[in-house]
């Protein structure tokens, strides 16, 4: 039996914590969700040779990613996953609830 | 943007920090389950299982055959260190006279097993039945509007009800309405020349073989046919068929929102964290007062120190909200085929709750049975659990038939993924009943697929149960 191994990064290369690894498709594995750890360590075992599919979700989520395992050489992924945009704050205030004269500087 | 990722070929193994002693007797390394050993051994079982009809499959991805195990003892129970049954970490939990308060919980509550007797033959005979009942009946609102038109109404009425409220529901009452606006009341049948007009408005076979088929046995369908049709109502109802199809098709999941209702109440969140520290996500669902039904694989980790250092057990939850109490569990049970053999067909394992662990009486538990093929491969199943590619902590649910059935395991079509293992796979009987007839364990390209009930599973669930406080 053969096992993935691998490490989840954000884009400055900081390990990513909480990040769900799941298998998307392959031989028949275990149906769970393996979790990245402080350092961006996952792992899944009992897993037959063959070709997988991984896909990250954190933040954000990974494109698939094509992994093949072997009984001898067990593959280790480094993933850099992208972080989500901070949500954009609305800094407009419409026309009607604005009470301000003329001289204050209005938020746009 | 395209993730960016890299992947290497190690040799050896991974460079995890195991405990030195990993947790526990099953934890510790032994010569019968680490290293090079097993692996070599694991290997050859699999090689001479592709090879021998007889050879009992072992490990994930061996197809489970038909015949009898060479297992001779795959099903015999295997406990979680006995010093970690005193363990409570549980969050908010009382004192041991109160559970003992607790487990005073009517009787009827968890009903006791129903149609099974000792004498009872073995899992190789189809026949046997042995069926533990849902604790709570079902309080669901009887299912409606069937009459009007058999076939078609099974296949949209449940869906409308259960599988697509979200996303097909909208589509389902319409094709409903509409399908209710030109087939008369007591028409049960449609015409065969309707039937053509379906088939050359592209409507799937397999749909129309069905509604053929609802056609033939309906003894009481006589000749009152569906009159008035133009080609227009037809158009539109093939057109509200197949969008229930691309519906299905694109996704058959489908979110459960009200999560403090039964079912869905009795299905947990797991949190797992292994003996060595890594973390993990299942499914798991109450089959009594305090054990909690799930893969083997959710109990019993290999590679990461075998029994888990704990399990959070969140009762029904939804996203951010946990409804029930949750609960810190330390004490596991699964079988010698999982934790020594490693073996996909005893992928099954329970978590018992702490004795002080106030467990809402009102969650109940789902019942549970053996059956026959044939009977399995009739019946609707349905699962729901956590998957790990929706967002944090929802529940999900999906039903079809299974494709497949073999001595020790379901194989179906149904959408799961990562973070469902462990999740119940039930049938609903004539009484609204579900009854958990395989626990979810493995996602695969060529069909996911669930552990079967057998009648050693049974046993072992109704051994678990009993010791977790059923009555």
């Amino acid at each position: 039996m053969g096992n993935i191994t691998g490490i989840v990064r954000d884009t400055t290369d900081a390990p990513l914590e909480d990040v769900n690894m799941i298998i998307v498709s392959g031989p028949p594995h275990p149906d769970i969700v393996a979790i990245t750890d402080a350092r961006g360590r996952f792992g899944f075992d009992n897993l037959r040779p063959g070709h997988y599919v991984l896909k990250a979700y954190g933040r954000l989520e990974s494109d698939e990613i094509p992994v093949q395992v072997r009984a001898s050489q067990p593959p280790f992924v480094e993933i850099w996953l992208g972080t989500a945009p901070a949500a954009e704050e609305n800094y407009l205030i419409d026309e009607e609830g604005y009470f301000g004269d003329e001289d204050t500087p209005r938020a746009d | 943007m395209e993730t960016k990722f890299r992947v290497t070929q190690r040799n050896g193994q991974y460079d995890y920090d195991l405990p030195p002693t990993g947790y526990g007797p099953m934890g510790a390394p032994s010569a019968g389950q680490t290293g090079n050993e097993a692996g070599t051994m694991e290997e050859v079982i699999n090689e001479v299982a592709g090879s021998n009809e007889n050879q009992e499959s072992e490990g994930f991805g061996t197809e489970a055959t038909g015949n009898e195990p060479t297992l001779t003892d795959g099903h015999r129970p295997m406990n979680s260190p006995q010093n970690r049954l005193t363990t409570n970490n549980n969050e908010g939990s009382l004192s041991d006279e109160s559970a003992e308060a607790d487990g005073a919980a009517p009787e009827s509550f968890y009903e006791s097993v129903e149609g099974w007797e000792e004498n009872q033959p073995t899992e190789s005979d189809p026949e046997a039945e042995p069926v533990v009942e849902a604790s709570l009946a079902d309080m669901e609102a009887s299912e409606g509007g069937q009459e009007f038109f058999g076939a078609l109404a099974a296949l949209i009425v449940p869906l409308a009800k259960a599988v697509l409220p979200s996303l097909a529901g909208a589509a389902v009452k319409q094709g409903t309405k509409l399908v209710q606006g030109i087939v008369k009341p007591k028409a049960k049948k449609l015409s065969p020349a309707i039937l053509q007009m379906l088939k050359q408005a592209g409507v799937n076979p397999a749909i129309l073989k069905q509604l053929e088929f609802s056609e033939a046995t309906d003894s009481e369908a006589g000749s009152d046919e569906a009159t008035g049709l133009d080609e227009t109502d037809v158009e539109a109802l093939a057109q509200q068929i197949e969008a229930l199809e691309v519906v299905i098709g694109v996704d058959d999941r489908a979110r459960v929102n009200n999560t403090t209702v039964i079912p869905w109440k009795r299905i947990c969140h797991l949190k797992i964290m292994a003996a060595d520290g890594k973390s993990y996500l299942g499914t798991g669902f109450f089959i009594g007062p305090r054990t909690i039904l799930t893969a083997g694989h959710c109990v019993y980790i290999h590679g990461h120190g075998g029994w888990p250092r704990q399990i959070v057990v969140t009762p029904g939850r939804n996203a951010e909200s946990e409804p029930f109490q949750k609960f810190t569990a330390t004490a596991f049970r699964s079988v010698q085929g999982w934790v020594t053999n490693k073996s996909r067909n005893y992928d099954y394992g329970v978590i018992q709750l702490p004795k002080n662990a106030s467990v809402s009486p009102s969650i109940g538990s789902f019942g549970f049975g053996q059956f026959p093929d044939q009977f399995l491969l009739d019946k609707r199943l349905n699962t729901a659990g956590y998957p790990g590619d929706k967002p944090a902590g929802t529940m999900w649910f999906n039903g079809r038939k299974a494709k497949s059935v073999t001595a020790r395991t379901i194989t179906y079509d149904i959408d799961t993924a990562g973070g469902q293992s462990g999740s119940p796979v039930w049938f609903k009987d004539a009484m609204g009943s579900r009854i958990v007839v395989g626990i979810h364990t493995n996602g695969a390209s060529s069909g996911n697929s669930a552990t079967r009930i057998t009648k050693p599973v049974f046993d072992n669930l109704k051994k678990w149960r009993l010791e977790g406080g059923a009555a």
